[in-house]
This record gives structure tokens, C-alpha cells and sequence, in this order.
């Protein structure tokens, strides 16, 4: 999966710097320009793959209108269209995708259907793929400082034959739900997929810190416990010339922030059972070429991971050191230093 | 083995409840009485005292010195025995008045700001000085009181013999109220709050029961328990010896303090309260407390006929608090702001003139707000710790805003640093504010202006020079005049007036009546204030022109803390009632007010404290810590004693244990010694049959204040470990010890001890916020050791965490939620340094936590790493506070939970085996001889995958869940 360099989401240029395998090194600009008009948003990214030799691109607008519906508090609208061969899919596995994607807000719901082909690693790479994802989040402030937020992703997709009619699907739902109160922080994610398609890959991955591998499956859950706690503050003074302007710091802020976590996660995968073939032996799912459709009595295997960690983060003025103690299920314990 | 380890715990917890209970306060945390490092400490002697001081209190030990050498005479006179000599410690860490006394060790400490000694203490006596110290000396001499075979057992093993420690409270905080009474002549049992507290209960019929005046424990109802205890006490103590004869309370001194086994009754056993009582006085405690009621109503019943025959004059009540409501305070805009204490809640408060929309805008410590003019801000006094060892009252302010039906409040800012401010005032035009400042370690004020736009303050007048306290005071409305209330030497507590930039005082009122809390009447013509004239507090005016003086209110119960509404239409002030104090509101009509002459009297002068008599040393705390008691202590194969003892500073606090092992022939001992001057530091050293080991602690306070708590602690042990399962699996080592028929001990004697060497470091954060509905509290400790195993050269890990995240619920009080999340982890292999998972059991409980999850059996899972997580919920069942007569066992509430434990241990940790359990429990607070408060808890939790649910029952000692 492609990965652009993410140097702050409010940059209005931002460089992309990755690798693809279709693409092998891949050098660009993204970019994040305010609507125009206060009503038309454009979205544009263009970047080069010095392996394929080929430029990868986003163009689109975004018109940020809509129409409020009093009576359900809801607003409808900011439609967007945009033509895309880019290296980002927000399907399980998929390294990009190229086609065309429109989107519409529903209130705290955003549609995004999506008519092209993905970037697999392997497999279907000529078959035309259609896909409907709906987003929604929500956080509520209640009394006494507590925060609540919820967030759900439903992806509905398929297969498209030559006459443009559904083949195989694949789905995936996923959630998250969370609390905090202070610098307490407690939160559930969760999810399920069917992958009729059969799409290779196409699954979740999920873990917790310090754990030596990712766990994959078909369902999952994660829950993180986290407590913050701010250790040390203060302002260390500049020797600052009098006379020079004020928007010169006198002083630069540091912070000590220790924190605390729980983290738990599961994955379930479904194992079929083996189906024989006339010559006695087993059948191969990969063979086929929309894949099996799941077996209801198929079981589920379980993979859980579990870790706590111990970290401090030492932050000067914007530059921060955090060094984390992780101790997972194994016993193993390792310390991460990061900058 | 095990009996004599039970023995020694209960020695050691016997000694340790005594202990902790007579050292007060001043000792939590192992802080030393020497707040600052930079004070130089000298000693005054006298016949009887070691008069210990700082820099500035010289003159208060001069003061003292006679003060406690008349006292001690008295008391040695009226008791029979006191000690030898008594060391007396003069500190100023606390901005309130307190004191504590150590029968163990012979000591007093005294500390000497004046902060509230006009809110809680009767201030008609000549100097602070008079109270303290004759009260602390009051326990001295009577906890040191011995009859019979105590005197014999007194004269071997030393100051642990104290067998008056174990009695009913108000026969000994009562009683040092009373004796202080005898002596001085004023004291808490004449105060006019102490008369209109009593009076009010013979005016409603409701006297607190028998049992509910016996001990310490959890009281949630108004009075409180201290003004039971200390003050009802003393009546009670008072009329045991009108009824009984001058000498009742010495002859049930001489039964209480030689009956023998006296102690046990710490722990519910032993002779009993009603025994001593009926030897002593020839009645049953019930007879007691029944004619004592008969006999306060025979005090009060005139007194109330009176008040009401002169005309009844009072309020209405504005709101419905009880406790500690005070401070009531009007804006210009007509708002009422007040503070509020209970057990349930404490703050600022703001609310409309007539009590709607009262609305909680600080939450926590606050007292004595004052608007600024314009109404849109409050600036009020909180105590905070200034550093671990010293809390000072500094000034805060925070921004209201008003709504049509809704009071808002900005978050609290601070004014002051340290500054030891109280009392604030607004000028008139809001750019100057006025407060007290306590200038000395004397406890004297100084009145201060601060420039609210730049912060400069400024000295107005320094009371120094008079050894003046300020009280309260206010500002006239024309700016140009400042009104106090002011303490003089010679207990005289005054109403002054002042021109508001310095000058001489104008005294309204000069007698012995305590006149407190002046405020301006709109017009500037009054100055009203409460009094206790006649022993009941009421409301009282003065014309500033003609001194004219009137009486606005004429209380049944008393009348503090005026208030007048910016447009004269009313005033609001504290009145009382059986729940405690709330604001009232009565018409402001100067024309219905009763004309009344008051007494004047004139102050005597203070030239200062004396400078003269008595010899002076640098403080030299060796020969202070020579040992004053022993104590047999039973040892693993032996026997031996141990002694504690400290300096009068508490910089250098030890224990050392010696004895004798019979089986090995070989001396055993263990040490501890505390050092306090700079950073905590202990240094242990012991050598026993299974251990010997070296070590050093110290410990670096990081931060201390009332919502946040961190702390650093670092430390080092060499152990050498000669226990059986030093090697390996301690199981295997016993069944081994079994199957050779000999005891495991013996067997381990044979192989090579384990040594160790272990550097470890302790984090620990803790921080709570709290409001009116709504509470979260967190603590977190990290505890990472780095552990040399000598004998095989290998280094291991080894890391703790407890979190703890609480929550009080707003829905009803009392009910909570807290989530307590424990991991272990570690490299080693040795059993010693990794974890057991199992339920809970009383080993668990005295180990002060572990890996517990309830509904399950202990150890069902050990290894390197461990992990707990609970979930529990907490209620209330039942109020109970009750005891059974005069035994020394009081059942406060009962409380429920439930909870959902689950936790796992290994060497390598599968979730999937994880242990889940599920229960409810019943927790007892109950307060055993009648000082010692402990948690019972019964429970039955169910683990899944268990065949059956298993009850438990435990002390819930803190650590446990």
C-alpha cells in the first residue's frame, strides 16, 4: 500500500515521496487548496513513477454547498466529482485505483461511489470494480468534560462484468467507538468483511505495539486504554536582546508528558473446510476465479495480541522525543525511541 | 512459624495504631517539622521544657516558656505524675492553627499561625499560646498517666505502656478542653459557638447518641465529629465533675489507666468502657449520658426562655446547606456569594438575592470572597501547599458572568505566591485591592493594597508592633476609611476603623466580646459586625459618628458574618440551625434595631515578647533521641526488642530491632533509620534467619498541591536471601522439606543463600479533580527494578505499573466508579522477583495488593509477566453509625460494590487464558478502640470456568483492589 510523506494536513502543498510496485519510486505534489469562491474546492495531486514512467494523478472539485434540512439538522450537499489514478485506496489491500469517484454528504454521513479498476498486488487487474463507501462520525461533549465519538466506514463493492452487471462482491464494515475524560482515554475498534470476490489481500490487519507480527482475519476488534499525564512544564528563558520585535520568543515552552496503555486486539480468520476433489485432493480457493462463496458452517480461528506500555515524551517548543517502554504478551520487552 | 508471625503482626500492628494515632498529623508523609532548610533551630531550656524554635519565634518561646511551666505544675498537681521533661517544638509551617502531642516520645509540637483562631477557638485568652499549649500538655501529662501493674510494666519497657491512649475520645480531646477551661479560663467549652451548638440541641431535643460521641469515624452529619468529640466532650467532662465530685476524673484516671490487658480493648477485647465508668463514678455509662442531657437542658432551658422573652429577631433562611456555610458576601449587582464545606462538597457559591440560581462557581478550598465592584469578579482565599512540607493561603480570582437565569464562573487564577493573604476587600473603585498578611512567624498581620492593573502591592499598616491579628475587614463606600476586626494580646478581639491609607486606629468597640467580620453599611453611617456579647453571637451596629452602638439581630441559636445589599433594602448573614449554618436575609431597618450599651474595657499594651531569662543552645538533636521504650518482640526462632524513637524535629526517626535466634545461636537484628532534613532518606539494615539485607531510599518530591501529587523514589538493597525457595520453585522446596519430615528452614540451611543487589526507582503521580456533582481522581505508579543476582553474576528487570482511574458519579453521591489497571513484567526467572495471579485472601490484603481476581482461589497462575484489570462500581447501603454500648467496636457505613475482575500470569501471556471473574462484596467501615478505623469486606465472586462461586471475606486495607 502507498504512503505519501505526511508533513501536516493544514500544508496547502504537501511533497509525496513513495515507493509502488507498480510505480517503483514515486515523486509528486499533493495539495490542499481552500475552496476558491468559498465554494469550489479543488483537489489536484500530480506525481511521477520513475520505474513505470508514468505520471499519477488526482484532479476534481468539490462545490462546498449544500442544503440544510432544518428538521432533521442535517445538511445535504458539497457534492465532488474527481478522476483518479492515484496511489491510495480506501479498500482492504488494494495499493491504489484508477477511475472515477464521486462523493455527496449526508448530513454526518459522506457517500463516496467509485467506478474504475484497483490496484491489486496480483489479481484481476483488467476487471472493472465499482464500489459505494459511506463514512460517519459523530462525538458528543457531555457534562463533566467527558467526550464521546463514534465513527463507522460501510464499503460495499463488486466485481463488474463485460455488460456491466454485479459479479462477485466484497464488504467490509468497520467502527470505532471511544471515550475520554482529561487524559483518560478508552476505545473500541471493531470490524467485518466477506470477500466473495475474492480479492487477495483484501482483509483486515490489525495488532498492538511491541507484537512481532500483524494479526489478519476477516473480523476484528482492538481496545486501547490510555492515560496521559503531563509531568513537567515550564518556560525556559531566551537571552533575547531587548529591542528586537516582539514575535521573537523569550521564552521556549517544554513539556514532560508521561502516558500509559492497555492494548488488546483480535482477529478472526474463517477456515473453510477442506472440500475434496475427484482426484482426492484438496481444491484451491485461488484456482477459482471469483473465489468460493463462504461457507456458513466454515469456523472461526482466533489470534489475540496483548502489550502495555510505559511512555515519556519530552517535547521542546515544537521538537519532541518519546521513549516507550512496551512489554507485550510474550514477555519480550523493547524500548522505542522516536524523534 | 505461623503463629508466631501472627503474634508478631499483631504486636507490631498494635504498636503501630497506637503510634500513628497519637502522632498526628504532623508526621504523614514522613515530614519533618523543619519545613524550610534555610531556618537555624536553638533550643530554650527550663526546669520541665526543651523549648525548641526557629528564626522569629524567640520571643513566643520566651512568651511560652512560662505559660507551659504553670500549666505543667497544674497538671502534675491534678494528675499526680507527669514527665520528666516534655520537648516543645515552636513551627510555622501551616497557615492554621494546630498542635499535636507524641506520648511516645515526650513531645509537643505547636504550630503558631493565628490563620483561624477566631473562626474554630475561643480567642478571650491572652495569647494563642494559652490554648495550645495548655491543651497539648493536657495529653501529655494524661497519656503518661499509669496505675497498678502498668506503673511496673511503665518503669521496664517505657512509654509504650500507655494505657489512657485506649479510652472513649472525649476523655481525652474532651477532657483536654475541659482541664484547658480549668486552667486558663477560656476555652472551647465556653465559646459562644460550643453554647449555641448545645443550646440548639436542647431547643430541637436531638443530642447525638451515646455511641456516636465515643470515637473517630466517618461522620456525614452536622455537628461534626470534632465539635463532638473536643467540644461536647468537655461539657461532658465537665458534668461528670459537678456530679461526681472534683476528683471523679482522676478517679477514673486511676481505674482506666491500671486496669490490666487495657490495650486489647484497640482491638475490641479486653475490660470494657461500661466497667471502667461504673467503678469509677458508681453509674452505668447509659445513667451517665442520661442524666448528663437532663443536666444540659438545666443550663439551656433558662437561657432559651430568656432569648425568646426578650423578642425573637432573625431572618429567613436564603439556603439549605447545614455545615460549614460562610462568608456570605453581596455584589453590586445583588448576587450573594458564600462558601460552603461538608462531606459531600465544598466550594465558592454564588447565588441571587433571594437564593435562586445558587450555583457552585469554585469548587474545592475557598473562603472569604470579596466582589469587585462592578461585580464581574470574585477574589477569594485558598490554602495550598506551597511545597510538600509548608500550605500557605494565597488569593485567587475568577470572572462571573451573569445570564437571565444562569451564573457562570471563568476558571481560577492566582494573585499570590506564598504570600499568607487573606481577607480581601475591593476598594470602590475596583483598582485597588485590600488583605491581611500575616508578617511574622508570631502569627501577626499586616494590612496590604495591591494595585489590580500592575500587581504592586504596598504595606498600608504593619500590626506588628501590637502583636495584632486582623480578622476580617471591609472598605467604605467613599474609599476613604478601612473597618476591622483586629486581635490584641490579652484576648480582646475588637472592631476597628482606619483612615485606608494608614494611620491610627478608631476603635468601635473595646471590650472582651469577640466582634468579628465589620462590613460597611451602604451609606457608610454603620459599621455592622457580629459579637458574642453575652455569649450568643448576634448581629450588632455602630453609628461611625456617634458610636452609637445597636443590636440588629436577637438569635435562639447566633447571627455571624453581616452582609448588606447594595441598595440597603436588606442583609443577609450566617444564621444556624441543628444541620449546621446557612444564609439568612432579613430586612435592613435601622429604625426597628435595639439600642444597646456595650462594656468597654481597655486594652492592656504589648510591649512585645520578652527578651529576657532562660539560657539559649543551638539545637542539637542527638542526645533528643535517646530511646523511651521497649518492646518484647517475638522472633522467627528467637526473641528480641525493639525500640523506636525521633528527634523532636522528626529529621532523624529510627527503629532497631535486636534479639536473639535460639536455634541458630546467632544475634538478629533490624534498623531503620529516616532522615528528613533535606530529602526523606531511610537506611535499613536487618539480619535474620531468612534475610539479611542492606539498604537506602530516599525519596524527591516533585510536586504537592491539593489536586495534583508526584513524587520520585530511588533506592538500593543488597539482600542476601536464605529463605528455602531461594533457588528455585518454593513448592518443590517444601514438598521436599515435607517428604524429609523436616522443616523446610532446616533444609534450606544447607543450601548457598541467594544475594542480590537491586537498584530501583518509584514514579508516582496522583491527581484529582473535583466539583460540586462530579469527581475523577487518577493515580498511577511505576515501579522499575534493575536487580543484580551476585551469585551468577546476571542482571534482570523488573517493572510494576498500578493505574487507577476513579470516578464519582453525579447522580447520587457517594457512588463511584473506579477502573484499577496492574501489569508485571520481568526477566527473571527466580519465583522471588515474578508474580501470582489468584483471589483474593488475607495474606493478599496485608501484602498490600497483588494480582487478584475475585472468584477465583489463590495462585492459579505465576510466571515473569502478570496482568489485572477491574472494573468495580461502588454505593452506599446503609447509614449506619452505630456501636454496642460502650464497647470500644462503632459500625459506621455499610457500603456495596460490584465488579468484574480479569486478569492473567505467565512466563508468556495468552489472552486467550485470560481468568475472568464477577461478583458483589459488602464493605464495613468499622473503628475499633475507638480511634482505628478499618474496612471489613465480604464478597462472593464467581470465575468463569469455576465450578462454584467463592466468598471471601478481607480487611480492606489500602492496596488491596
Amino acid at each position: 500500500m502507498a504512503a505519501t510523506a505526511d508533513l501536516g494536513q493544514a500544508q496547502p502543498v504537501r511533497p509525496v515521496y513513495t515507493t509502488t510496485s507498480k510505480d517503483g519510486r514515486l515523486v509528486g505534489l499533493d495539495t490542499n487548496i481552500p475552496a476558491i469562491n468559498g465554494l469550489w474546492k479543488p483537489r489536484a495531486a500530480l506525481a511521477y513513477g520513475f520505474d513505470s514512467g508514468r505520471f499519477r494523478y488526482q484532479a476534481g472539485l468539490q462545490l462546498t454547498t449544500g442544503i440544510s434540512l432544518p428538521i432533521l439538522d442535517q445538511r445535504i450537499g458539497d457534492p465532488s466529482v474527481a478522476i483518479v489514478d492515484w496511489p491510495s485506496s480506501p479498500i482492504l489491500g488494494r495499493e491504489g485505483q484508477s477511475g472515477v469517484e464521486v462523493g455527496l454528504g449526508l448530513g454526518e454521513t459522506r457517500a463516496t461511489g467509485f467506478y474504475g479498476s484497483l490496484w491489486g498486488r496480483d489479481d484481476h487487474p483488467d476487471r472493472q470494480v465499482g464500489y459505494l463507501r459511506l463514512d460517519s462520525g459523530t462525538s458528543f461533549d457531555l457534562p463533566y468534560g467527558v467526550r464521546a465519538h463514534s465513527n463507522s466506514v460501510m464499503t460495499f463493492g463488486a466485481l463488474l462484468e463485460d455488460d456491466m452487471a454485479l459479479g462477485r462482491t466484497f464488504q467490509s464494515n468497520t467502527g470505532s467507538v471511544g471515550l475520554s475524560l482529561g487524559g483518560f482515554n478508552a476505545s473500541l475498534d471493531y470490524g467485518s468483511l466477506t470477500n466473495t470476490a475474492d480479492l487477495a489481500g483484501f482483509e483486515f490487519t490489525t495488532g498492538v505495539p511491541g507484537l512481532g507480527g500483524p494479526l489478519t482475519g476477516e473480523r476484528y476488534w482492538r481496545f486501547n486504554l490510555r492515560r496521559t499525564f503531563d509531568m513537567y512544564e515550564t518556560a525556559i528563558p531566551l537571552p533575547i536582546p531587548e529591542g528586537l520585535p516582539g514575535t521573537i520568543p523569550r521564552e521556549l515552552p517544554l513539556t514532560l508528558r508521561g502516558d500509559i496503555g492497555v492494548h488488546v486486539a483480535n482477529a478472526d480468520q474463517r477456515v473453510e473446510p477442506e472440500a475434496e476433489t475427484p482426484d482426492g485432493s484438496s481444491e484451491d480457493s485461488e484456482s477459482q476465479q471469483f473465489g468460493p462463496s463462504p461457507d456458513p458452517n466454515a469456523e472461526w480461528a482466533s489470534e489475540m495480541g496483548f502489550s502495555w506500555s510505559a511512555s515519556v515524551t519530552l517535547r521542546v517548543d515544537g521538537f519532541s522525543v518519546r521513549a516507550e517502554l512496551i512489554i507485550p504478551q510474550d514477555g519480550s520487552a523493547e524500548v522505542n525511541v522516536n524523534f | 512459624m505461623a503463629q508466631r508471625r501472627i503474634g508478631l503482626a499483631c504486636l507490631l500492628a498494635l504498636v503501630s495504631i497506637t503510634t500513628l494515632s497519637l502522632m498526628g498529623t504532623a508526621q504523614i508523609g514522613g515530614t519533618s517539622l523543619n519545613y524550610d532548610a534555610d531556618l537555624t533551630w536553638r533550643t530554650l531550656t527550663t526546669e520541665h521544657f526543651r523549648i525548641h524554635f526557629h528564626d522569629g519565634l524567640e520571643g513566643v518561646a520566651r512568651d511560652v516558656a512560662p505559660i507551659a511551666e504553670d500549666a505543667y505544675a497544674r497538671l502534675r498537681d491534678q494528675f499526680g505524675e507527669a514527665p520528666a521533661t516534655i520537648d516543645l517544638v515552636l513551627t510555622d509551617p501551616y497557615d492554621f492553627v494546630n498542635g499535636f502531642a507524641n506520648p511516645l516520645s515526650d513531645q509537643v509540637a505547636i504550630f503558631t499561625s493565628h490563620r483561624d483562631l477566631s473562626e474554630n477557638f475561643n480567642v478571650r485568652t491572652d495569647a494563642w499560646w494559652d490554648t495550645i499549649v495548655t491543651h497539648e500538655l493536657v495529653h501529655s501529662v494524661d497519656l503518661r498517666q499509669t496505675r497498678g501493674i502498668h506503673d511496673l510494666l511503665e518503669r521496664v519497657f517505657g512509654n509504650i505502656i500507655i494505657p489512657n491512649a485506649v479510652k472513649p475520645i472525649p476523655f481525652l480531646e474532651g477532657l483536654a478542653v475541659y482541664e484547658k477551661h480549668k486552667i486558663v479560663g477560656e476555652s472551647r467549652l465556653n465559646d459562644s459557638r460550643t453554647r449555641m451548638m448545645i443550646r440548639q440541641m436542647v431547643l430541637e431535643n436531638d443530642f447525638p447518641t451515646w455511641d456516636e460521641i465515643l470515637g473517630f469515624y466517618e461522620r456525614n452529619e452536622w455537628p461534626s465529629l470534632g465539635l463532638l468529640l473536643y467540644n461536647y466532650g468537655a461539657w461532658l467532662m465537665g458534668y461528670i465533675e459537678q456530679a461526681h465530685g472534683p476528683d471523679a476524673l482522676g478517679r477514673f484516671t486511676d481505674v482506666n489507666a491500671g486496669k490490666p490487658l487495657q490495650i486489647l480493648a484497640l482491638f475490641g477485647f479486653g475490660p470494657q468502657f461500661n466497667e471502667i465508668i461504673e467503678e469509677a463514678l458508681g453509674v452505668s455509662p447509659e445513667t451517665l449520658y442520661a442524666k448528663f442531657k437532663d443536666w444540659l437542658r438545666g443550663q439551656f432551658v433558662p437561657e432559651i426562655d430568656a432569648i425568646r422573652e426578650s423578642g425573637v429577631r432573625t431572618g429567613r433562611g436564603l439556603t439549605d446547606h447545614g455545615f460549614r456555610t460562610d462568608d456570605p458576601t453581596w455584589s453590586s449587582h445583588g448576587l450573594i456569594a458564600y462558601t460552603h464545606s461538608s462531606p459531600s462538597r465544598g466550594g465558592l457559591r454564588v447565588m441571587g438575592p433571594n437564593g435562586e440560581a445558587n450555583t457552585e462557581v469554585v469548587s474545592g478550598s475557598a473562603s472569604e470572597p470579596a466582589w469587585s465592584p462592578d461585580g464581574g469578579t470574585l477574589v477569594y482565599a485558598k490554602l495550598e501547599n506551597v511545597n510538600r512540607q509548608s500550605i500557605r493561603s494565597d488569593l485567587y480570582q475568577v470572572r462571573i458572568q451573569t445570564s437571565s437565569a444562569e451564573i457562570t464562573a471563568s476558571d481560577p487564577t492566582r494573585l499570590t505566591h506564598g504570600e499568607r493573604a487573606i481577607s480581601p476587600a475591593f476598594a470602590p473603585d475596583g483598582e485597588t485591592l485590600y488583605y491581611a498578611k500575616q508578617v511574622n512567624h508570631a502569627g501577626h498581620s499586616a494590612l496590604m493594597a495591591r494595585d489590580m492593573a500592575t500587581g504592586d502591592v504596598r504595606m498600608v499598616r504593619d500590626f506588628a508592633d501590637m502583636g495584632a491579628v486582623i480578622q476580617s475587614l471591609s472598605v467604605s463606600p467613599d474609599g476613604e476609611r478601612i473597618a476591622l476586626a483586629l486581635w490584641r494580646p490579652g484576648g480582646y478581639q475588637d472592631v476597628y476603623t482606619m483612615p485606608a491609607d494608614g494611620g491610627e486606629l478608631t476603635a468601635l468597640t473595646q471590650n472582651r466580646a469577640e466582634d468579628r467580620d465589620p462590613v460597611w453599611s451602604p451609606d457608610g453611617q454603620f459599621v455592622i459586625f457580629s459579637s458574642d456579647l453575652d455569649r450568643r453571637d448576634n448581629i450588632y451596629a455602630v453609628d461611625v459618628d456617634s458610636g452609637e452602638a445597636i443590636r440588629v439581630t436577637n438569635a435562639l441559636s447566633g447571627a455571624f458574618a453581616p452582609t448588606a445589599a447594595p441598595g440597603s433594602e436588606a442583609l443577609a448573614y450566617l444564621g444556624y440551625d441543628g444541620d449546621g449554618y446557612d444564609v439568612y436575609r432579613l430586612p435592613y431597618q435601622p429604625g426597628q434595631w435595639t439600642p444597646v450599651e456595650l462594656p468597654e474595657r481597655e486594652v492592656p499594651s504589648w510591649d512585645g515578647y520578652p527578651t529576657g531569662n532562660g539560657d539559649v543552645q543551638p539545637y542539637n538533636p542527638i542526645p533528643l533521641m535517646l530511646p523511651k521504650l521497649w518492646i518484647p518482640t517475638p522472633l522467627a526462632g528467637g526473641f528480641g526488642i525493639t525500640t523506636l524513637g525521633n528527634d523532636p524535629l522528626l529529621e532523624h526517626i529510627y527503629s532497631l530491632t535486636a534479639g536473639w535466634d535460639f536455634e541458630r545461636q546467632q544475634p538478629t537484628y533490624s534498623l531503620s533509620y529516616q532522615h528528613n532534613s533535606f530529602l526523606p532518606l531511610t537506611v535499613t539494615a536487618s539480619d535474620s534467619r531468612s534475610r539479611m539485607s542492606v539498604g537506602v531510599d530516599v525519596t524527591v518530591p516533585l510536586e504537592a498541591s491539593s489536586v495534583r501529587d508526584q513524587n520520585l523514589s530511588l533506592g538500593y538493597e543488597r539482600l542476601v536471601d536464605r529463605s528455602p525457595a531461594n533457588d528455585g520453585d518454593e513448592a518443590e522446596a517444601d514438598s521436599a522439606a515435607d517428604e524429609s519430615g523436616e522443616a523446610g528452614e532446616t533444609e534450606s540451611q544447607d543450601e548457598p543463600p541467594r544475594i542480590t543487589a537491586t537498584l530501583s526507582g518509584r514514579y508516582a503521580f496522583s491527581a484529582s479533580q473535583q466539583t460540586e456533582r462530579f469527581g475523577h481522581s487518577t493515580n498511577v505508579t511505576v515501579t522499575g527494578e534493575l536487580i543484580n543476582v551476585e551469585t551468577t553474576g546476571e542482571w534482570h528487570q523488573r517493572l510494576v505499573l498500578d493505574w487507577r482511574e476513579g470516578v464519582r458519579l453525579p447522580f447520587v453521591a457517594a457512588h463511584r466508579v473506579a477502573l484499577d489497571v496492574r501489569g508485571g513484567w520481568t526477566d527473571s526467572p527466580h519465583p522471588a522477583e515474578g508474580f501470582t495471579l489468584g483471589g483474593p485472601t488475607l495474606e493478599n490484603a496485608a501484602m498490600g495488593g497483588g494480582f487478584a481476581v475475585r472468584g477465583f482461589g489463590p495462585n492459579v497462575a505465576e510466571g515473569q509477566q502478570a496482568v489485572v484489570a477491574s472494573l468495580q462500581y461502588d454505593f452506599p447501603l446503609f447509614d449506619v453509625k452505630r456501636g454496642v454500648q460502650s464497647w470500644p467496636v462503632f459500625v459506621d457505613d455499610v457500603g456495596g460494590a460490584f465488579f468484574v475482575d480479569a486478569g492473567m500470569a505467565g512466563d508468556t501471556l495468552n489472552p486467550k487464558d485470560v481468568r475472568i471473574g464477577y461478583g458483589a462484596e459488602v464493605r464495613v467501615a468499622v473503628t475499633l478502640g475507638y480511634r482505628s478505623t478499618l474496612t471489613l469486606v465480604g464478597g462472593i465472586g464467581q470465575g468463569l470456568g469455576e465450578d462454584r462461586p467463592r466468598p471471601y471475606v478481607d480487611l480492606g486495607l489500602p492496596g488491596l483492589f
